[in-house]
Parts: structure tokens; sequence; C-alpha cells
């Protein structure tokens, strides 16, 4: 089951898998201990927040979302994921109250962003970059051991190519055989 | 008096502001450090009151080198335009580059 967990990929580090906490990081550095389930940075109000909701709720393990360091100006995309947790998406599509430049969610459906709003609870810690500060934040979310929340949630899947050859000529009898076409031919012509 | 004459033209960058934006979509260019390759996001436009606010994920490209993933991608996305496969070609060898040094990758605008 594990191995559905952050189906989207991409620039983030995964740790505990039973972890209950993700980090996103705004705009400096640090890295949290390794309790925490994943972590990352986010730099843009769309796609950026689209990949974080769909790798969170692929893990029903992680309840919290630990928002740190300072906002990214002009995108303001600490607070437009906090205005998604909260508000939700108008029939637009645009993120209710975000107040970032173009915060669009055009790749999950109205039941991955409830499902987000339901499982986790997202930790305002926008303007903090003090790491004592962040890591105790993180400790006070696993003393809370709030349960799993049931399945994972596959909002979106990435599935491999199947590298086919056209080449391919299946033998169906030692004197037929079928091409890539459907064509059938007799062995040897 | 020479059979014939060639133009030397000097290159010259032409400015963000006066950079064309793809019609044919837009690509999201990462480092996946756990599988030490480099991920390329393809999305289609989508726009809003005819501005581009962000894309619907097309495909994925993942590969180690900048030379396979060009020649994948020209294969997958046709009809481009012929600026937005050089910036390609350009931001894959600095992330292929970035891989190979393990040193942090941020991608550029066109």
């Amino acid at each position: 089951m594990a191995d559905d967990y952050y189906p989207w990929g991409g620039e983030f580090t995964a740790c505990k898998k039973a972890g209950c906490v993700a980090v996103v990081i705004l705009n400096f550095d640090y890295i949290p201990s390794d309790k925490v389930a994943i972590y990352g940075s986010l730099k843009t109000e769309n796609i950026g927040i689209e990949k974080i909701v769909a790798n969170v709720i692929s893990n029903p393990h992680i309840r919290y979302i630990v928002v740190c360091g300072d906002d990214i100006r002009g995108h303001r995309s600490g607070s437009s994921l906090l205005a998604l947790n909260k508000n939700g998406i108008d029939e637009n599509n645009r993120i209710i109250g975000a107040p970032g430049a173009i915060p669009y969610i055009e790749n999950l459906n109205n039941e991955a962003i409830e499902r987000f709003q339901k499982q986790i609870e997202v930790v305002d810690l926008i303007g903090v970059s003090d790491k004592k500060r962040i890591e105790k934040t993180i400790d006070e979310c696993i003393t809370k051991s709030s349960p799993s929340f049931g399945k994972p949630y596959i909002a979106i899947k990435i599935k491999p190519e199947v590298e086919i050859s056209l080449g391919d000529k299946r033998v169906i009898h030692s004197k037929i055989i079928v091409d890539y076409l459907g064509k059938i031919n007799k062995r040897g012509e | 008096m020479a059979d014939k004459e060639v133009p030397l033209i000097k290159a010259k960058k032409i400015p963000q502001k006066d950079v064309i934006l793809d019609p044919n979509g837009f690509f999201v260019i990462e480092i996946d450090r756990t599988h030490k390759e480099i991920r390329v996001e393809y999305y289609s436009n989508v726009y809003k009151e005819k501005r581009i606010v962000s894309g619907i994920l097309e495909m994925v490209f993942t590969g180690k080198k900048a030379e396979s993933l060009c020649d994948t991608i020209v294969k997958n996305v046709p009809n481009l335009l012929p600026t937005h496969y050089m910036y390609l070609g350009r931001e894959l060898q600095r992330a292929e580059y970035s891989l190979e040094k393990n040193i942090e990758y941020l991608q550029g605008g066109c």
C-alpha cells in the first residue's frame, strides 16, 4: 500500500511512512527531523499546491501540514494553501480567498479537495523560520497521535508507458503468424 | 568577388517581456533526488480571461540525460514553437549538470 504514496512525484523528500506531519517550506533552507512523513518547498500557488494536495492525501497517516518560512512574494503560495484548506475552490476553480495572483486548481476534482480539507489540518507558521519553534510545533502535532484517515486517496496516477514493438509478430500456429495490424500471414512469407 | 556571400548575424537575446508564451503548453522541470533523475511535466495551457493561469498535466517524462529527454519530448510533443524547443534544450542541459554535480536546480525563464 505504501508504494502508492506520493503518486505525483517531484522535488520533495519522503521520510517516515507512518508519520503524521508534512512540512511545507517557503523561501528558506531547512531540513526537518526525520520524524516527519514528507517535506519539501512550495513555490507556485497553482500547480505547486495541487502537487502537495495530491501527494499528502495519498498517505492517510498524514494529518498535519506545517507551513513555515516567509511567503513567496506575488505568488503568496503558503497563504493560498491555507485558504484552500479553509475555503475550497469556487466555480471557476479559483481558491476562495487566496491572495496569490493565479491560485487555480485544475488537476484535482472537488472530491480530492474535500478529502484534503477533512484529512489535513494546516498549521500556519508563515513568517516563522526559527527552526526550534518549527520542530516544537511538529512535536506537538505528533503528540496528538491522530489516527490514520483510512485508505489512500489517489487523485492522479502517472502510468508508465508500455513500449509496443511494431515488428512484433505473434505466433498462434506453427504455420500462421499475425502481424501488429492483425493481418494473418503464413509463416515464412 | 566571392562566388557566394553568406550573412554573419550577431546573436541577440530576446528580452523577457517580448517572449511569446507557447499556445501549445508549458513544461515544469524538476530534479527527483530520490530516483536520481530529471523529471519533466508537460502541461496544456489553462486560460482565464485570455491569460494563462495554470495547466492540465498531460505527460511526464523522466530520464538522466538531456539528450534522451530532448529526443523523447520532440517525439511526443510535436508543434511547439521553435524557441520553446531551444529553451527546453538549454534548461535540460542545466538540469543534467545539476543532477550530476548534486547541486540545486531552479528552472529558469525563457
